[in-house]
């Protein structure tokens, strides 16, 4: 026992463990994180990183996650003493409940957005915590900025601020909204069941998607079929001066 | 003492100049430095998209981290880092710690321990200089200098094998138990610096036990003879003890990963009978057979399914690769040539050297000092060699120690010739059973580093034993002849 202390201090001394005991603070308990709290991860490694007990801070603060969903894990996976790869875990995230979270009907469809897990702590699996925590991650506008955001992504379909997350394009790039572009993407695409379509058919059918999505008539507004296969074609609604904006055409928004 | 402080001053001076004259160069990180660093609280100060090994982000900023994603990496580079964090200001650099300050911190270190072997070594003022000088010119090397702005752990490990070396020089002048004590407190450090160096214990416990404490002529017998042994056999069991403790106290979790990357990056690389060896390294026919398909024989480290993963935690153990290695020699020879490819490698070219305002393209490397590197195209050319340096510079510090009526300060070039490719093959062998093919190069920059001194080593044992050839007559040596009488003295030998 005695040689133990002397090898512990003799060896703290040597890799200069003065600094150490500030290295990692305890957190919070996975277990006690809530559905739509936010959490802001300013390192990489904390973001790609299996779990998360950093307190969660205001969804108006920047912040990079926001927690949609809380799951335990069943099945083959709970019954392990030690937390399994986080691979096999990631899938126990449901992704139906994300839709109803963001506040999006049925002509809002969200773009960009990821799905990340995070796990108890080695410790608070072996302690018997098997609640996964499952958030929305919101990409950066610049591939070289850390991805943060400033609203809650709850109910965000239905607010102004949903051009973070809506399928916008400058030119051929596909871009969120919240960037400059001249291109929004019409939910649904337009769907024909008959053969040999015209490109009238394709923009009229458009045009009726596009008036229902921004909720009155098109003035100003011109919208381009762009088929993919027989059946179907996206369509892009575009101001008729080719104006590049940083706004939505959403109608009936917050 | 005047040709050990103007070397000294003059490769200090060079270090700061080849570090800092045109923009501060460095070593990459990929992700290493944090666990190091993260132990302080301290995160890189780094645009989130950047990949970590193009770069060098040389500022790092106070961070909370919780949980998990701080499990620090123990190192006695943090000593190292803890000096740089207090003087931090003092320098007038950013953030809480600046690996731009590191390098100061270890150029000057590099300084001293040129003037300490310009001190040390035997011979006149031009040739100590000189040798010292070749020593100080790995160190400048562009294979080395620029891991004394990173934060890696090598600048401990490479300053510390460098205060080694002119540590053994002073022990093998004479065995007093000051000496050793210091070789012991030196060893510490380098051994504390990785999980590979601890193999340095080998070589060190050698250099401990080689010889006897210098006895005192009116104390003789076996009782006190034996006595004269032990400080050097209590200090290399507290070596012994101290690595042990280094190896205990590493997160867990790091060393299971670094198993799993031996395995799958070497044992299972490339390898058409892989279900055969890994029962050789313990696991049953079945696991065998399950993990062998599973893997691609591309060294990719795969997610086993959580039955198999337990048995590879239990199953792959360091005993049970020791093991491996020692009873299959084929996968020995395949681990020697991916090593000496390593060494011949010399430098980590996949890590970046400079910032990014340097404007140099991504994971660009630096060259302002290539001497050894320039040297090294014959060993990338024939890695085969490098087995033969080691050799030949061993034989020939045998050669000087079994020289009779050498002065104790040649001697003990001898002494430190033989030791140090001892060195090489213990840190050798301990990165190729740690580590595996997998950045070996990195992996085996202390290696290339001892190698490199291999050759300054070599000619200066031989010189010294070339010295010993020719005869000298009785007379000169004979006592009692007043120095300016000796026809040799005024040659300085």
């Amino acid at each position: 026992m005695a040689l133990r202390v002397v090898l512990a201090y003799l060896m703290a001394g040597l890799t200069a463990s003065c600094g150490l005991p500030q290295a990692s603070a305890v957190g919070r308990p996975s277990s006690t994180m809530a559905v739509g709290s936010c959490h802001r991860m300013s390192q990489p490694e904390e973001l790609y990183h299996v779990s998360d007990v950093a307190p969660p801070v205001p969804c108006t603060h920047p912040h990079q996650t926001e927690t949609y969903l809380l799951t335990k894990v069943s099945g083959s996976l709970a019954a392990e003493p030690v937390r399994p790869s986080p691979d096999r875990l990631r899938a126990a995230c449901d992704y139906r409940p994300v839709r109803p979270y963001l506040g999006a009907r049925a002509r809002d469809a969200q773009w960009g957005i990821e799905i990340w897990a995070k796990f108890p702590t080695r410790t608070e699996w072996a302690a018997g915590n098997r609640i996964l925590r499952c958030d929305l991650f919101v990409p950066a506008l610049n591939p070289d900025d850390a991805p943060e955001v400033t609203t809650p992504l709850r109910g965000i379909m239905g607010t102004r601020q949903s051009v973070a997350v809506r399928r916008c394009r400058l030119e051929t790039q596909d871009v969120v909204c919240a960037l400059p572009h001249d291109q929004e993407w019409v939910e649904p695409p337009a769907y024909l069941y008959t053969e040999d379509n015209t490109k009238r058919q394709w923009r009229r059918q458009c045009r009726v998607n596009a008036r229902a999505y921004t909720g009155g008539p098109l003035a100003g507004l011109n919208v381009t079929p762009v088929p993919i296969n027989d059946h179907q074609a996206e369509c892009w609604l575009r101001h008729e001066d080719g104006a590049v904006t940083t706004t939505t055409l959403r109608g009936g928004l917050r | 003492m005047k040709t050990a402080v103007v070397t000294g001053l003059l490769w200090a001076g060079v270090m700061l100049a080849r570090l800092f004259t045109g923009g501060p160069v460095g070593v990459a990180d990929q992700g290493g430095g944090q666990k190091l660093l993260c132990g302080f609280g301290l995160a890189n100060s780094r645009p989130w998209g950047v990949d970590g090994a193009d770069y060098v982000f040389t500022t790092w900023e106070s961070h909370p981290w919780f949980g998990e994603t701080c499990e620090p990496y123990r190192s006695t580079q943090l000593a190292m880092i803890w000096l740089e964090k207090s003087i931090n200001r003092l320098l007038w650099l950013p953030g809480d710690v600046d690996t731009r300050g590191l390098g100061v911190i270890c150029a000057i270190l590099v300084g001293v321990i040129v003037a300490l072997l310009a001190g040390l070594l035997p011979g006149r003022w031009w040739i100590r200089a000189a040798v010292a000088s070749t020593i100080g010119l790995v160190y400048a090397d562009a294979a080395f200098a620029g891991f004394f702005v990173s934060p890696h752990t090598e600048p401990v490990a490479l300053l510390g094998a460098g205060f080694l070396l002119a540590a053994l020089l002073w022990l093998g002048r004479g065995v007093t138990v000051l000496r050793l004590s210091l070789v012991t407190a030196v060893a510490l450090v380098t051994i504390g610096a990785q999980v590979q160096t601890v193999a340095l214990v080998v070589p060190v416990c050698l250099a401990l036990l080689w010889r006897p404490v210098r006895g005192q002529r009116w104390r003789r017998g076996a009782w006190w003879t034996a006595l004269r042994r032990t400080p050097g056999i209590v200090l290399s069991l507290a070596v012994i003890a101290m690595a042990s403790f280094h190896l205990a106290s590493q997160p867990e979790r790091q060393m299971a990963a670094a198993r799993q990357a031996l395995v799958f990056g070497s044992i299972l690389y490339d390898n058409p009978g892989a279900a055969k060896d890994l029962q050789g390294l313990g696991f049953d026919p079945q696991a065998a057979l399950a993990i062998s398909e599973l893997s691609d024989g591309d060294g990719t480290v795969i997610s086993l399914p959580p039955a198999l993963n337990a048995v590879f935690n239990a199953t792959v153990t360091n005993t049970a690769i020791a093991r491996f290695y020692l009873s299959h020699p084929a996968h020995v020879i395949r681990a020697l040539g991916w090593g000496l490819e390593g060494i011949g490698r010399l430098s980590a070219d996949h890590l970046g050297s400079y910032p990014p305002e340097a404007g140099h393209h991504p994971g660009a490397r630096e060259h302002r000092i290539a001497v050894y590197s320039w040297l090294w195209g014959t060993f990338r050319a024939a890695p085969a060699l490098l087995v033969i340096l080691w050799i030949v510079t061993f034989a020939a510090g045998r050669s000087v120690t079994r020289r009779r009526g050498l002065r104790p300060r040649r001697k003990a070039v001898g002494t430190v010739a033989m030791l140090v490719p001892v060195m090489i093959v213990a840190q050798f062998a301990a990165v190729l059973v740690s580590a595996g093919r997998v950045e070996s190069t990195h992996h085996l920059t202390v290696v290339s580093f001892l190698t490199a001194t291999c050759i300054p080593l070599l000619c200066l044992s031989l010189w010294v034993r070339l010295q010993g050839v020719r005869p000298r007559p009785h007379w000169q040596k004979a006592p009692g002849m007043p120095e300016n009488r000796r026809p040799l003295a005024s040659a300085g030998v």
